[in-house]
């Protein structure tokens, strides 16, 4: 237990120093502070379209429609629905950053040659994954608080700009709550990539492998699910043109972590049936057509199922292999 | 050899393919003791190390390390080793300090006052807030000799461990290594290509070539089986001093090479050459003892075992 403690203690120094860390945590914040700051030109645009029918570029907007448009927009930029906003490109945009990060961390050790230097020390291979994998979880737990609470000034910020609100005195204990369970749903979910980038890592020997691999499979999820929103589409209007394709999709992606992670974050109330949904932000909800599941215990022990698989699988691999270099 | 031995091997054997690194290496390294382990470039010597430490699997054969079995439990003597092998690996975005603190974490053990103790002994102290992508080679040999001696270890196993040093390094390596062997009772065992290091500092060692032994012994008497008496004859008596000495029981080779006559014998039997050649009227211009080196034994055994 002192060793693997060690182990993760080591990590966490080595994450703390790394420059990489640090540009990625600002490249983040810079990223919901300008999606705040996206979301006062759209309003613009809407608000001036109430008036005049057109928008910025010159399209044609019916008042009404730019009406319902802009106080969508003013209520997702004021407490407490701006919280939720301006998460969801911290979720998108954090699973990207954690995933360079876990490749960097593990990769480094075959490439500088370190990971001997810790097998000289008597650190166990099969232990080692898991160490890793665990100050990565430790590591990526800091990175999603840091940007939980970065939220905060920049909800402030992008309230401003919508003109009305509350401010912080809009949330109330529920909504406090519902954050801090963001937070950490977000956090369970990103643990399987973190597996599988100190196992791409391992069996690859470097870090560039494993970040082509994390990355390529991430943005290989996401290309998944526009095509799968197509394609359950069709399989809900009972289309046997692209049945053969849903039956071969579907398995797949309902297993894959995009999916469960899905699940975990939605806790229940799948966000991406959403899009079918013909008004934005509609309540609406479909019930999901087989092999699909909305059971936040179901995806947790699918992503749990994941993670033990990528990490047994380094570990066995490690302790089979001759460290040569 | 007897007592206690800090490293045993049977048979120790490491195939690649249709390559052998290391052909049934069998040795014995006594507890306290600074113990050289020599052979050319590829003769298996960082294998070797490599199996002794876990790194590799052996193909067959096996070794203990502090009487701990390589295949089954190594760990508890890596714990008690301090090690190093080929070349420094450290995090180039951490100091040298913080290189040190992670190697400390990793092993939980020790803390701040012992990492500021081995820095000063390898002599980096003033530079060990420096990040490790700056050091020289040197530089990077001696925190890398720091690691090795974090945990107060009392075995070492050093590969390589004055490569890129100056001579002023090379000279406190030497010193600090015999210190922990004489005063402290540690073990070394060394592997390097710095023979007048080698032999300036062990007290036995072990060549082998082709991943098999081809020498082992204490130094001093490996070296003095290669002592040698040479003598400077003239053309007319050469040929006449060879036969005679070729006779004589004690010598155990004779070369000639023109009017100069190589004679392996120990050099304190230079005196009864003079003698015996003295009896056969046949008196030498010149006759000198040569003292043999342990770059000489090493090229000579390699040499051979190239030949054979």
């Amino acid at each position: 237990m002192r060793e693997w403690l060690g182990l993760v203690a080591a990590e966490l120094l080595k994450v703390g120093r790394r420059k990489i860390t640090w540009v990625l945590l600002a490249a983040l914040v810079a990223a919901n502070a300008l999606h705040g700051r996206s979301l006062r030109t759209e309003l613009l645009d809407y608000r001036q379209a109430m008036q005049s029918g057109v928008g910025r570029f010159g399209q044609a907007i019916a008042p009404e429609v730019a009406r319902a448009t802009a106080a969508d927009l003013a209520r997702r930029m004021t407490f407490p629905d701006v919280l939720d906003e301006v998460w969801v490109i911290t979720d998108f945009w954090g699973v990207f950053a954690l995933i360079i990060l876990a490749a960097l961390q593990s990769g480094e050790e075959s490439e500088l040659g370190t990971g001997r230097r810790l097998l000289l020390r008597g650190v166990r291979r099969g232990t080692w994954p898991l160490a890793k994998l665990c100050a990565l979880a430790a590591a990526a737990a800091g990175f999603w608080s840091v940007l939980a609470l970065t939220i905060l000034p920049i909800g402030l910020w992008t309230e401003a700009q919508a003109g009305s609100g509350g401010g912080l005195g809009a949330l109330d204990g529920h909504v406090w709550a519902a954050h801090l369970g963001q937070l950490a749903r977000s956090w369970l979910a990103t643990i399987p990539y973190l597996a599988f980038s100190v196992w791409a890592a391992t069996l690859a020997r470097g870090a560039g492998p494993a970040l082509a691999l994390g990355l390529g499979g991430r943005f290989v999820e996401l290309g998944s699910t526009v095509a799968g929103a197509v394609l359950v589409g069709m399989e809900m209007m009972e289309s046997s043109a692209t049945h053969a394709l849903y039956a071969v999709w579907a398995p797949l992606h309902a297993l894959s972590f995009d999916w469960s992670g899905k699940v975990i974050r939605a806790w229940g109330n799948p966000s991406w049936a959403q899009p079918l949904s013909p008004i934005p932000s509609s309540p609406v909800r479909y019930s999901l057509p087989w092999p699909f599941f909305d059971s936040p215990l179901t995806a947790l022990l699918i992503l749990l199922a994941w993670t033990v698989l990528w990490i047994a699988w380094a570990g066995w691999s490690l302790r089979r292999r001759d460290i040569t270099a | 050899m007897g007592g206690e031995a800090v490293i045993r091997t049977w048979e120790l054997t490491k195939r690649y393919g249709k390559t052998t690194a290391v052909d049934g290496l069998t040795m014995e390294v006594p507890r306290g003791e600074v113990f050289g382990f020599l052979g050319p470039n590829g003769a298996g010597k960082t294998t070797t190390i490599a199996m002794l430490l876990g790194l590799v699997h052996p193909t067959a054969g096996g070794a203990e390390v502090l009487g701990c079995d390589i295949r089954k439990n190594l760990g508890p003597a890596l714990r008690r080793t301090g090690a190093t092998i080929e070349s420094p690996a450290f995090y180039p975005y951490l100091s040298g300090r913080d290189n040190l603190r992670v190697m400390a974490l990793s092993d939980g053990g020790p803390g701040a006052r012992r990492i500021d103790q081995v820095l000063e002994r390898v002599g980096l102290t003033e530079r060990a807030g420096d990040p490790f992508k700056v050091y020289s080679m040197g530089m990077k040999q001696r925190l890398a000799l720091a690691a090795a001696l974090l945990n107060d270890p009392e075995f070492l196993i050093l590969d390589e461990p004055t490569n890129g040093l100056d001579p002023a390094g090379i000279q406190e390596t030497r010193k600090m290594l015999r210190q922990m062997v004489d005063e402290q009772g540690k073990s070394v065992f060394l592997s390097s290509h710095l023979l007048h290091e080698v032999q300036q500092v062990c007290d036995r060692v072990v060549i082998i070539d082709r991943g098999q032994v081809i020498a082992q012994g204490r130094v001093d008497e490996l070296l003095r089986q290669q002592e040698a008496i040479q003598v400077e004859l003239t053309e007319a008596e050469a040929g006449k001093a060879e036969a005679i000495l070729r006779g004589l029981d004690w010598v155990q080779a004779v070369r000639r090479e023109g009017t100069r006559i190589h004679v392996s014998a120990p050099a304190e039997r230079s005196r009864q050459v003079a003698e015996v050649l003295a009896a056969a009227s046949i008196y030498p211009s010149q006759l000198l003892r040569v003292s043999a080196t342990l770059e000489d034994l090493f090229l000579t055994l390699t040499r051979d075992n190239d030949h054979a």
